[in-house]
């Protein structure tokens, strides 16, 4: 079983405001063979979690650590982390004209074994059109430039596909449900249980429950301005569905705004 | 020699290559070169100054050979230049020296000194799946001064293939110029690749002319490690006549590469692109001038460029200089130029999934030059292309690696 801890992370982004603490202190422990997710209002650094754990070097940490088996990964570069076992399903992948889809993928399979063991053509190709069928993706797909003029859609469903062909132990999927209608995002949702197993632990970060009635988690943690202000069981999701996180905000007692509350002043700006 | 004689003696050099040449016109051409040299003007390449480059090496041997032999294709003739006749230069006198005179310097010099070349003519008509391959591989401490002459006649349809290599070893000074005829109708796809090591110093010229309708397809790569001049120049003479250029450059080492790509648009209805794709590692410099002419009455023409250059190092310099000269008002013009290094949002994207820095780079690197590398006509010089890049690649990040 292998395990993923953040301890009381604190990062920082410089973007036009100057510099800006998005997470304040986040506290989150996970095993393979579970699924969490993190849900949360706008601006709430959800997505700085994921990139952070990530190692998006955008993002500074000022406090804390991130630790892999027991391990700080703080000091590891990207690949070296992608390398030791982390996955992250991004909400704007990037688009590279020139490469296709296979040959990224085949690279990125290679990139975890050793120069006596690269995947052969053909074991590659098999588990690749095993892949595509699973998610209903046409064979052409594999052949296009990478992300190079796919649909909403068709990017995350590209990002389950890399999940599919690498197996990491733990993957973060950051709003993989954000643009998809109902029938995509059940096949992601097919793609994503399909790697459900001892093996295998998954952080979803979500706006709305409804990725969360095809991908049940076994923890669901709210965050709110920089921290995780409340854990609970697929229960929790569903009560914030009827509540919305101002209700929950008002109940736990906090003092937080929300970028997208109207009714109660900020703290920014004139309200 | 550095900034080149003052002038030349023409009868000197016809009396050394009295034994060379079979053909005394080709004697006298030699003689009219030497006596415009020293009034001919230095070759324009913006951006690049290379004058002090030691591009005047002499030497009456040849200064190339052919690994595979000289080309033989049903109904095309292949002769090699020296040992031509005047009979057997009938068929390309009114071509050869014809787009490429003595009107620059270093051609002036080119034509004087010329020590081996090849003729081909492809017949009208003549069709083949079958591409034409031309293998030269210039030799060490042996100047070399190549010329290259291809007649496409009309109706034909052809694909050529004009690779060089270099012998490694002492230094020399080579001047490469070929001449490109494409008939009427026809449609010919002329791929060359330049692949030499740092001890060849280079001028290199390209020119072709594309008669009424005619379509040329042309892709470059220009991978040398030495110094080097590349001109790579097309006249759209003829009505409805179309020219694709794709250029493909690495530069390593602290070598400059300059090259110039024109498309001069002279008939009616006559559409160019220009496509520039180059990569520039550890000291190098890579200066891509495209420049698209539209003369007067080339009305209807179509000239558009894309010159893009990626750095990867601090110490590299790279200009992408779209040069537009328009003297006609019924035209289409476009340009698009960039220099940048790799983008850091598909760096990051890429080693995300596990991929090394290194090998991210290299994939990145490989699809900016993908645009070109793919129009390449044959699949095993697109695939040793690939590998050439490649390898140039890795030894650029060692060598950077050993420098931080």
């Amino acid at each position: 079983m292998d395990t993923l801890e953040v301890k009381n992370l604190h990062v920082a982004v410089d973007d036009e405001d100057g510099h800006q603490e998005i997470l304040k202190g986040v506290n989150l422990t996970m095993h393979t063979g579970e699924i969490h997710a993190i849900m949360g209002p706008n601006g709430t650094g959800k997505s700085t979690l994921s990139e952070t754990i990530m190692g998006n070097p955008k993002y500074e940490v000022g406090e804390g650590d991130i630790l892999l088996n027991g391990k700080s990964i703080l000091d590891w570069p990207v690949d070296k982390r992608a390398r030791a076992g982390l996955f992250l399903a991004m909400q704007y992948p990037a688009e590279i004209a020139g490469v296709t889809n296979a040959e990224f993928m085949r690279a990125a399979i290679n990139a975890r074994r050793d120069d006596d063991h690269q995947i052969s053509v053909r074991e590659f190709i098999k588990k690749l059109d095993d892949k595509m069928a699973l998610l209903d993706m046409p064979e052409e797909m594999a052949e296009r430039y990478l992300n190079q003029g796919f649909s909403g859609g068709e990017k995350k469903r590209n990002e389950i596909l890399q999940l599919l062909m690498i197996e990491p132990p733990f993957a973060i999927l950051d709003e993989i449900d954000s643009g998809l209608d109902i029938d995509a995002m059940k096949v992601v949702a097919k793609g994503v249980n399909a790697m459900r197993g001892p093996n295998f632990g998954t952080l979803i970060i979500t706006h709305y429950q409804r990725l969360l009635n095809y991908i049940v988690p076994d923890v669901v943690h709210i965050m709110m301005d920089g921290r995780i202000v409340k854990s609970g069981d697929a229960a929790l999701a569903e009560t914030l569905e009827k509540e919305g996180y101002v209700g929950l905000r008002d109940e736990l007692g906090l003092d937080v705004p929300l970028t997208d509350d109207t009714d109660i002043p900020s703290g920014k700006g004139e309200a | 020699m550095a900034f080149g004689p003052k002038q030349l003696d023409g009868a000197a050099l016809a009396a050394a290559y009295a034994d060379l040449d079979h053909s005394a016109w080709l004697t006298a051409q030699r003689q009219r070169a030497a006596e415009a040299y020293s009034e001919a003007p230095w070759p324009e390449f913006a951006k690049v100054s290379y004058h002090a480059w030691p591009l005047f090496g002499t030497g009456t041997a040849a200064g190339v050979t052919y690994p595979d032999g000289l080309p033989t294709s049903a109904g095309v003739i292949v002769r090699s230049l020296l040992t031509a006749t005047d009979a057997d230069l009938a068929p390309f006198k009114d071509y050869l020296f014809k787009q490429t005179g003595p009107t620059d310097r270093l051609t002036a010099f080119h034509i004087a000194h010329l020590n081996s070349g090849v003729l081909i003519q492809i017949p009208d008509h003549f069709h083949s799946d079958q591409p034409v391959v031309l293998n030269t591989r210039l030799l060490a401490g042996q100047n070399a001064h190549h010329h290259v002459l291809v007649v496409v006649g009309s109706d034909a349809q052809v694909t050529i293939v004009d690779r060089y290599t270099g012998e490694d070893g002492a230094a020399s000074a080579d001047s490469v110029v070929t001449e490109i005829v494409v008939g009427e109708n026809s449609q010919v796809n002329f791929a060359n690749v330049d692949a030499f090591g740092s001890n060849i110093t280079a001028f290199i010229r390209r020119h072709a002319t594309v008669a009424a309708n005619g379509v040329l397809n042309w892709t470059a790569g220009v991978l040398n490690d030495g110094n080097m001049l590349a001109d790579t120049s097309t006249d759209l003479v003829g009505t409805g006549s179309t020219a694709d250029v794709k250029v493909v450059a690495l530069a390593t080492g602290k070598q400059t590469q300059g090259l110039n790509t024109r498309v001069t648009n002279i008939g009616r209805q006559t559409t160019a692109n220009i496509l520039q794709h180059g990569v520039i590692l550890e000291k190098a410099a890579l200066i891509f001038n495209g420049i698209g002419h539209i003369v007067k009455g080339a009305r209807g023409a179509d000239a558009q460029q894309e010159n893009r250059v990626l750095m990867l190092s601090r110490a590299a310099h790279g200009y992408a200089n779209p040069i537009l000269l328009i003297d006609e008002n019924d035209v289409k013009a476009g340009h698009a130029a960039s220099v940048g290094r790799v983008d850091a949002s598909q760096m990051y994207y890429l080693m995300s999934r596990g991929l090394t820095k290194d090998v991210a780079q290299r994939l990145v690197i490989r699809g900016f030059l993908g645009a070109v590398l793919t129009a390449i006509p044959l699949p095993t010089v697109q695939q040793e292309l690939i590998d050439t890049i490649e390898r140039k690649l890795i030894h650029g990040q060692t060598v950077a690696h050993q420098q931080n």
